[in-house]
């Protein structure tokens, strides 16, 4: 819940821009495609995704792998399969049709003379097969047929389907308010789910119905039953009104008829509502999902500051944030778009403990923080002064018992030392690299050259860094 | 007459003179008073040990093995009874501190620590008056 308000929050201009326009032309695909297979395949794949993402979810690793894998050559899928149906539609429609009109589903085919022949020829138990072509072309599908193109009655119909015509064994094409042909010969269905009692007149015509998007209605000799095959559906006929209403949708309404124009309208809106429903989930989602993490390294900026008050030191120079959100939101943020924040009015000199919290740290949108590391910063802070130390050397080992190290002269003995207040005030001498007492072997003078040893916060004002150190070593007598 | 007015000339000559040494005397005061009250350092060694009130085998590097390390200060001379401080610090930490007496005319002191294994690493001693006026800090290490 907290997600959800956090996202709503979040919510910019660009994100209701972008879930306008998706829905747009998700929409658009809808009204250029609708009736045909492609969007039957479109709500296929969408429904595909919405199993990946639930199996993502889920954590069901070759599942969601799987998913994926087919929804990448999804694309590629759509455009071979339906390499037809997307040119028909792309060259049946202008621009302006493909971007805002709205190809209304008219028709001239005469519904009625269609369902009274159909019922008729069920009451004489004379077997047909009428085929109302879809979108695609069936020139592929039918091996033979007898050019007929003669307007479409109820005579003519059942006159072509009497068992004396010698067309009434094929089926008739019909086309807007022709018959096309008779006497076709259809690719019968290899499907094992029939009615044992289908014979060779439903499986054409069942055959036909499962490769194109035709619409056939299959009259049985035997029973005189009424069968309306689309797609993989077969339906049984129950009533005249049943049939004209199945007929009304697949070819459309005659131009002006008043159910026709509600029907389209209320489909319209639907369409619309749905588009735009389906694509905010998908761009909530996808967009303002919170299901991928990244660890971002953000450096510390400091505010406010005192003149005279110097940073001397951090326990960190960065922070590492461990992000979440969606894929794509997460892999395009920079660590430009991030930054944390303290305001140090309010510190006081030495050590300043900070906890980092939500409200030094700003995001881009819909990015959310599940923690930082490390989750506080250390700032010690100091007033710049200088100090005057002496130098002093680091012995180690041993020297050897019959030697005495008697003195030690340095160059330079003191040292400048600028630096934090607090870190100055309890220092009392600056310290060499160590030297090895086991060096020294004999008595006498010797010289060598030590780097000192310095805090990195710390600056040395005068010499080179370095000592030159002249040992007096005797003899234990 | 003459004589009564020279001798009268010589007395206030007298006072005057009298009176202006004093002035001087009394302004040089404080110097010799501060200079009478501070002791001043002669001698200032680390060493191994102290014999009939002298260093012996002063150095700056000690062994562990040894069992005190000694600090030796001699102030000569001494102007009046007072005590000095002997602070001895491990890296930047007071480890301990003595106070010392110091008599006229001259004196010799020392102050000593046990040495253990924890204790390698520069040390430093600094000699002070009572009121933390450093006289001088001696740096050695204790070793292996």
């Amino acid at each position: 819940m907290e997600n959800l308000f956090l996202v709503l929050y979040n919510i910019r201009w660009q994100d209701l821009i972008d879930i306008a326009i998706s829905s747009y032309i998700l929409f658009r695909l809808y009204v250029l495609f609708r009736g045909t297979y492609v969007i039957r395949v479109l709500i296929g794949f969408a429904m595909l995704l919405i199993f990946g993402r639930i199996a993502g979810q889920l954590e069901l690793i070759v599942t969601s792998y799987a998913i994926q894998g087919i929804l990448a050559v999804a694309a590629l899928i759509i455009i071979v399969v339906f390499r037809n149906e997307i040119r028909s539609v792309l060259q049946a429609t202008n621009m302006k049709s493909i971007l805002w009109g709205f190809s209304h589903k008219f028709t001239d085919t005469p519904i009625d003379s269609i369902v009274d022949s159909v019922f008729e020829l069920s009451q004489r138990k004379d077997g047909a097969i009428i085929v109302c072509p879809g979108k695609k072309d069936l020139k592929d599908f039918i091996q033979s047929s007898i050019e007929v193109r003669g307007k479409i009655s109820s005579e003519l119909l059942t006159s072509i389907f009497w068992h004396g015509n010698p067309l009434h064994d094929g089926a008739v094409i019909l086309k807007d308010d022709k018959i096309m042909a008779a006497g076709a010969i259809l690719p019968l269905t290899k499907r094992e789910d029939l009615p044992s009692y289908y014979g060779t007149r439903h499986r054409a015509g069942i055959g036909l119905a499962d490769q194109a998007d035709a619409l056939v209605i299959i009259v049985s000799e035997e029973r005189g039953e009424i069968v309306v095959a689309k797609g993989l559906k077969v339906i049984n006929i129950v009533s005249r009104e049943h049939l004209v209403d199945i007929l009304h949708n697949h070819l459309g309404f005659d131009e002006g008829e008043p159910e026709f124009v509600r029907r389209e309208k209320t489909r319209i809106v639907y369409a619309a509502v749905i588009s735009f429903l389906f694509v905010t989930s998908v761009w909530f989602s996808f967009a303002r999902s919170l299901d991928t993490v990244r660890t971002v390294d953000v450096p510390i900026e400091y505010s406010n500051r005192q003149s005279d008050i110097q940073i001397f030191s951090t326990s960190v120079n960065s922070v590492q944030l461990l992000l979440s959100g969606s894929g794509t939101l997460i892999k395009s943020i920079r660590p430009e778009q991030m930054q944390i924040k303290f305001d140090l009015s309010d510190s006081k000199l030495g050590k300043n403990t900070y906890k980092i919290s939500k409200n030094n740290i700003s995001l881009p949108p819909g990015i959310a923080l599940i923690k930082s590391i490390p989750s506080v910063v250390d700032i010690t802070l100091d007033q710049e002064i200088s100090k005057k130390l002496p130098v002093q050397i680091n012995w180690t080992g041993k020297l050897m018992p019959h030697l005495i190290l008697e003195n030690v002269i340095l160059k330079p003995d003191i040292v400048t030392v600028t630096g934090g207040k607090l870190k100055l005030k309890d220092m009392r001498a600056v310290y060499t690299e160590p030297f090895q007492l086991n060096d020294i072997t004999k008595t006498g003078e010797l010289f060598k050259v030590k780097p000192l040893q310095l805090d990195k916060t710390l600056i040395l004002k005068n010499g080179k860094g370095e000592v030159e150190i002249s040992c007096l070593v005797g003899e234990r007598r | 007459m003459e004589s009564l007015k020279n001798r009268l000339v010589l007395l206030i000559f007298i006072l005057i003179m009298v009176t202006v040494c004093d002035a001087a005397h009394s302004a040089e005061a404080p110097v010799n008073s501060s200079n009478r009250k501070s002791p001043v350092l002669t001698v200032a060694n680390m060493c191994e040990g102290v014999e009939d009130f002298k260093p012996t085998f002063p150095t700056i590097v000690f062994s562990a093995d040894k069992e005190f390390v000694y600090c030796y200060s001699k102030f000569d001379p001494v102007f009046e009874n007072t005590f000095i401080f002997h602070n001895w610090y491990k890296e930047e930490k007071l480890i301990s501190s003595f106070k010392l007496i110091l008599q006229v005319p001259s004196w010799g002191t020392f102050s000593r620590i046990r040495i253990r294994e924890s204790d390698m690493g520069p040390w430093q001693v600094e000699i002070t008056d009572p009121n933390g006026k450093v006289f001088k800090i001696l740096s050695f290490s204790i070793t292996e």
